[in-house]
């Protein structure tokens, strides 16, 4: 099975682990590891533009979101952007009803985003929090992690409603 | 594209770190554990664990959240080469030691606080409470939660305390600039957030950091609601 993975490397990679790969069973999962940790098998995550669904992770009553356009940015949004989008799926008693426009700032994007000291954090999944026009949430709680990143940006409403901050 | 790999395997039976040195985008080195060190560690998809050179933090989605814990299901700061097994076992043990979040006792008394607050009540700010949320929440150390009964009025408060925080600590704060509903003042440690009454009781943020300890202020509170 260790030869399995080494097919996918190079052939100077390969020479070297179809040799030991035989004596070390145990290192198949660091084996994996290289290539997880290798960046030709690695998802290219995107900004999040027209079309994009999000999950809405406040109590405001939407649940998925759908992106109409991202307010900043000529590709799309990254974590801590605000965007315009469309309440796709709701609650049956909430403040949004299905068809709503709405504004949003994402909390949670998959594409990674840099820090200032190098490292670049990214998460599982793209989640948005609703606000109104002058950027007052419209839920009173936010559920999940959200990033450091949105203080810089000048969301701190939402930072104080969080539950917990990555 | 050819992915020149260098492997070099050491040791002398499995259970032991190895170190490879990739070249595909730039010289890098990562350090591979046999097994997985912490229940919490950064993962790629499989849940196998890696440490890479650029930190990618993966953070586990709606697994382990408990509000307002700070031992979270977080990630460790992996990517540095030496951090090792050792240095986290330290900072467990001083964790254990001291609790969750360690802060000095003289964080207790806190001047700028009670002086904006003091500002506030000169505006005829109704309810102001002062928490101390260091426990709670790691961004910051105080919240001043304060109460307006017209929107200007909260210019008012807002300009004062904005002016009081630049002249005395020299302070300036990040927030908004014109007043809303709910109009939030960011100095850092100190947060302030002036609401309107039906605001307040929306968002009852009491509520939500009922786990702070609250600061005494030196003056009457006036009550919430005027006559």
């Amino acid at each position: 099975m260790a030869s399995g993975f080494a097919s996918k490397w190079s052939k100077v990679g390969r020479q070297l682990l179809g040799g030991v790969g035989n004596n070390f069973s145990g290192l198949l999962s660091t084996s994996h590891e290289i290539t997880c940790g290798n960046p030709l098998f690695q998802q290219q995550r995107t900004f999040i533009q027209m079309r994009t669904v999000l999950k809405v992770v406040d109590n405001s009553g939407a649940k998925k979101v759908m992106c109409i356009q991202a307010l900043k940015g000529k590709k799309g949004a990254r974590l801590g952007d605000t965007i315009v989008a469309s309440v796709k799926e709701a609650h049956p008693n909430g403040k949004v009803k299905k068809g709503k426009v709405v504004y949003g700032v994402v909390v949670r994007a998959a594409m990674q985003r840099g820090r200032c000291d190098g490292s670049e954090v990214k998460f599982d999944d793209n989640a948005v929090v609703l606000v109104d026009k002058q950027g007052q949430p419209i839920g009173t709680r936010v559920f999940g992690p959200v990033p450091h990143e949105l203080r810089k940006k000048k969301h701190v409403k939402i930072l104080t409603l969080a539950e917990h901050i990555a | 594209m050819a992915v020149s790999t260098i492997l070099s395997i050491t040791g002398t039976g499995a259970g032991i770190p190895f170190t490879g040195e990739f070249r595909p985008l730039g010289l890098f080195e990562s350090k591979f554990y046999e097994r997985p060190r912490k229940p919490y560690g950064s993962s790629c998809m499989n849940g196998h664990h890696f440490a890479h050179h650029k930190c990618i933090w993966r953070i586990p989605s709606n697994r382990n959240l408990n509000s307002k814990s700070k031992d979270s299901s977080l990630v460790l700061a992996i990517g540095k080469e030496n951090v090792s097994k050792d240095t986290d076992d330290m900072y467990d043990e001083l964790f254990n030691k001291y609790g969750k979040v360690v802060f000095r006792r003289k964080d207790q008394k806190p001047q700028i606080a009670v002086e904006l607050a003091n500002v506030a009540s000169q505006v005829k700010a109704a309810d102001i409470k002062v928490l101390f949320v260091k426990p709670l929440v790691y961004w910051t150390r105080f919240f001043i939660i304060t109460t307006a009964f017209s929107r200007p009025q909260i210019d008012a408060i807002g300009s004062k305390i904005r002016d009081l925080a630049e002249k005395k600590y020299g302070r300036v704060p990040s927030g908004d600039t014109k007043p809303n509903s709910w109009t939030l003042l960011d100095f850092g440690d100190v947060v302030v957030h002036i609401f309107l009454p039906q605001q307040r009781a929306f968002y009852n943020l009491e509520e939500f950091y009922a786990n702070a300890t609250p600061i005494e202020l030196p003056f009457e509170n006036q009550p919430p609601f005027r006559g």
